[in-house]
């Protein structure tokens, strides 16, 4: 288990240090150490997930912070939680790397982005393998420097750095956050280790409820920024400034979803304190349907999904909020394939049309590349939650547990968003696979992409059909069984009414995503009522949904004017009055004085001949003064 | 012999006057031989007669030699503006005065008792102290002299000039 | 005999010859008032054996002996910068005129 967990961890860093340090000799074969490294790693998921036993496997490597009592080991801690997260981020990471040979290629930073691919692989394996607080945060950091250069790859365009420094500037307001939520817990329990703090949660779970409730607070802060939610999610549709693999791997599939990862990680935390749990649902809902109706007038096919991705973010933290834990994994698990595949398949348009992401220039493109077209349509229908794909049983397990626990607002809210996302879905499948071209000349280059690039998307794409169907039968399920170990004693929180679910509830949420897809179809394939006309007579409504609720400029407004200002506050009045103005009052002092006294160093000896005097004079009289002679 | 202490203290003071105040470097180095012969004799009149002739031969006589050589050599006059008598003169004087009060003022302080049995000064009793109890500052002191003849040497030799 | 005459007489020396230090312009001068202010020292050395204590007397020898290095030293500067500057005025020897 060491060895595999090791090999896992190490090989993506192994490939990042000879890409990007000895890289050189690589250049254009520099995908063969990448996709070999992060392939090992895969393997070595797979066998440790066939491996992992009812115990966490807790492994200590070595001590890495031994001050006083603050004891940060370097360890792994390996239970089916950490075991389904590596077999995903390892799955997905291994078909990104092979899909980006053929949608890199020839681009000058060949080596770097595989380079900096794999680094990411590592941290993210670091964030899932750690077996305490700071190690989580170590890889928890390390993911956000690895999307932030990865946004910023093509770094000669400005949009694209300053997209990464937006990303990294929002995170750090919930990675302090989530560094308060680790000060807490260590103040707390006196360790950062997860076996000890679950064990003294467990042991006395009325003891810590204050401390519980600020922790886990903090916490879900610095899930808040890394997983994109409401108040915090500004960067994730920005961040598609990277390229599409990245989007595809990072800021979908994995990084992103890192927040829910923690949360179910520390779910003997959250589930001590539900109110805690409450906000963290709410907060899961609210954004679900907030960025689901940014998605629905977006023109830039990535933004699209992006807004898509915030939006299923929110339904894994409605599911953890409420503790349904397993549900959210599951959730996580099917959605890391098929929004991985929609990203793939959406950069394979990109790769066709050369850069172009506005879908008002695209349609009927199902012709031109009916791979991408099936496989694009696939990933949507898992992601609009039709059976028997992969959405449609961890979505439905999140609705029906928001029902189930009398939750209603909760889960009409969730409803709701389930129509939404069929709609705007299907809205980008007509707007760019069907009906007539709108612009000729991008249709006319258009071709379909190389098979290395297709390929990961029909397993991806077999993926987001099946990988739902270990979830049959809820909770006695392959899946549920499996995470039972780590998370199922927990799924059952006492503070849930229970209702009876029946078969209506499964059919209504079909019905809702059937409703969307055909108001999808009349709206933009038939164009009956117009969009156009709609959006006249909508008015100030599309205005807003169209500028974006007008968050950024709030943000701008308010955060970084004030920001500025204080800036420019302090640069004037602290840094060049006072900082500076002691720095050259000093020097300034220091030479006035210089040119009083530079008068007695005159060089005329016996000038100082008569200063000894004087001092000797002065000497013996301290010394009368101070009752001299004994 | 308090008679003979207030005769030598009486020449030493007009011995230090002359230094202070002739400005002939010839009488003004004639002075200074006065000033230490008395001096030594005062050391012989306070028991120490070693000390005293030592002082006779290296002060009054090898020190005060070399000065006179050393005019000699130089062919130095009496320079009509040699004494300042402008303020700093002044102060040296009032500042050197003020050192006398305020060593005084000290001295009443914390007087001096004279010993019961005064120190032998026989040249015996010295020569057990220095080389046994102070071998090693009397060895550095040889060092010391050693070096400034060599240092002497070095610095009234003719370089070539640049 | 009594220490504190011979103090008081050291004392009176030692004024001397620091007003003469500074007073004097002429650099030989100021070396002879040099002189006389170490043996101003050197008595009230003697005084101290006077009050019992041998050690005045060996600290007068290595005085001498240092004096005698100083005086050499010395001449042999003024030598020098006699021969440099054409004048044993000390006042002379500075770079610029004050």
């Amino acid at each position: 288990m060491l060895w595999a967990a090791s090999l896992a961890l190490f090989a993506p860093l192994l490939g990042a240090i000879l890409n990007g340090v000895f890289g050189h000799p690589f250049r254009e074969k520099a995908h063969w150490p990448a996709v070999i490294a992060v392939g090992i790693s895969m393997l070595a998921s797979w066998w440790i997930l066939g491996r992992v036993g009812f115990e966490p496997v807790v492994l200590d490597l070595y001590t890495w912070i031994p001050v006083a009592n603050f004891v940060v080991p370097f360890g792994f801690y390996i239970d089916s939680l950490t075991a389904v997260m590596m077999g995903v981020v390892t799955t997905v990471s291994f078909l990104v790397h092979v899909y980006s040979i053929g949608y890199m290629h020839g681009d000058p930073g060949y080596r770097r982005y595989f380079a900096y691919l794999n680094l990411f692989v590592f941290s993210m394996l670091l964030l899932v393998l750690a077996n305490n607080y700071a190690l989580l945060f170590v890889g928890w950091e390390a993911v956000g420097l690895c999307s932030y250069l990865l946004i910023g790859f093509w770094y000669e365009k400005k949009s694209a750095s300053d997209a990464g420094k937006k990303a990294f500037i929002v995170n750090r307001i919930g990675d302090a956050g989530f560094l308060l939520g680790i000060f807490t817990l260590f103040a707390t329990f006196g360790s950062v280790r997860y076996d000890t703090v679950f064990q003294m949660v467990a042991s006395n779970p009325h003891l810590y409820q204050g401390a519980l409730v600020a922790a886990t607070l903090f916490l879900f802060l610095g899930a808040v920024g890394k997983s994109a939610q409401f108040p915090l999610y500004v960067w994730l549709p920005d961040a598609m400034e990277g390229p599409t693999p990245v989007s595809a791997l990072i800021h979908a599939a994995t990084m992103v979803t890192a927040g829910v990862y923690m949360v179910a990680r520390s779910h003997l935390l959250y589930s001590e304190v539900p109110q805690v749990g409450q906000l963290v649902a709410s907060v899961g809902a609210f954004t679900a349907l907030f960025a689901a109706t940014m998605a629905m007038v977006n023109d830039d096919i990535k933004r699209v999904l992006a807004y898509s991705t915030i939006s299923q973010l929110g339904y894994m933290f409605v599911a953890v909020g409420l503790g349904a834990y397993t549900a959210g994994i599951f959730h996580l698990y099917t959605h890391a394939f098929f929004k991985g595949l929609l990203f793939l398949a959406a950069g394979s348009v990109m790769h066709a049309t050369h850069g172009e992401l506005n879908m008002q220039k695209m349609g009927g493109f199902f012709r031109k590349m009916p791979h991408t077209a099936w496989t694009f349509l696939i990933g949507a229908l898992a992601l609009s939650g039709l059976p028997p794909l992969a959405g449609f049983f961890s979505k439905d397990e999140i609705i029906k547990h928001a029902y189930v626990t009398g939750h209603t607002f909760i889960w009409a809210v969730a409803v709701l968003t389930a129509l939404l996302t069929a709609f705007y879905m299907f809205r980008l499948i007509f707007l760019v696979f069907f009906g007539k071209p709108r612009d000729a000349e991008i249709y006319a280059h258009l071709h379909e992409s190389p098979p290395v690039m297709t390929v990961p998307l029909w397993i991806l794409a077999a993926a987001s059909v099946g990988a739902g169907w270990v979830g049959i039968g809820e909770e006695h399920s392959v899946f549920h069984r499996f995470l039972e170990t780590a998370l199922g004693e927990f799924h059952l929180v006492e503070w849930t009414v229970h209702r009876p679910a029946g078969v209506g509830l499964i059919a209504l949420s079909v019905g809702v995503a059937l409703l969307g897809i055909l108001l999808a179809y009349s709206l933009y394939l038939l164009r009956k009522p117009d969009p156009a006309l709609l959006a006249r007579r909508a008015g100030f409504l599309y205005t807003l949904l169209k500028r974006k609720y007008y968050v950024d400029e709030i943000y701008n407004l308010f955060v970084v004017g004030t920001l500025r200002v204080t800036a420019k506050v302090l640069f004037w009045g602290v840094d060049r009055a006072l900082v500076d103005g002691t720095v050259n009052g000093t020097g300034w002092t220091l030479a006035a004085t210089g040119s009083v006294f530079r008068r007695w160093s005159s060089g005329f000896l016996r000038s100082y001949l008569l200063w000894i005097l004087i001092g000797a004079n002065f000497l013996v009289w301290f010394l009368l003064r101070s009752g001299g002679g004994h | 012999m308090i008679y003979f202490f207030w005769l030598f203290a009486l020449l030493a003071l007009i011995g230090a006057l002359g230094v202070l105040l002739e400005t002939h470097p010839v009488r003004g180095a004639l002075y200074l031989l006065l000033a230490f012969l008395s001096i030594g004799f005062l050391y012989i009149l306070a028991g120490a007669p070693f000390l005293g002739f030592v002082q006779i031969i290296v002060y009054a006589g090898a020190v005060v030699v070399l000065f006179l050589v050393a005019i000699a050599v130089m062919s130095l006059r009496r320079i009509p503006d040699d004494r300042d008598l402008g303020p700093r003169g002044f102060l040296a004087l009032v500042f050197a005065g003020a050192f006398f009060l305020v060593m005084l003022a000290l001295l009443r302080h914390a007087p001096v008792p004279a010993a019961p049995t005064p120190t032998p000064g026989a040249p015996q009793p010295l020569a057990e102290a220095l080389f046994r109890q102070y071998l090693i500052p009397f060895e550095i002191v040889s060092v010391l002299l050693l070096v400034a003849i060599v240092g002497a040497i070095v610095l009234v030799r003719r370089r070539p000039g640049p | 005999m009594n220490p504190t005459l011979y103090l008081l007489l050291s004392l009176l020396l030692f004024g001397l010859g620091a007003a003469g230090v500074v007073l004097r312009r002429n650099t030989l001068f100021m070396l002879l008032n040099l002189e006389l202010m170490m043996n101003a020292v050197g008595l009230a050395l003697v005084a101290a054996s006077l009050a019992g204590l041998l050690e005045g007397q060996l600290i007068v020898l290595m005085v001498l002996a240092v004096a005698a290095a100083e005086v050499a030293i010395g001449i042999g500067i003024l030598v020098s910068m006699v021969r440099l500057k054409d004048s044993p005025l000390v006042d002379l020897w500075n770079r610029e005129e004050p």
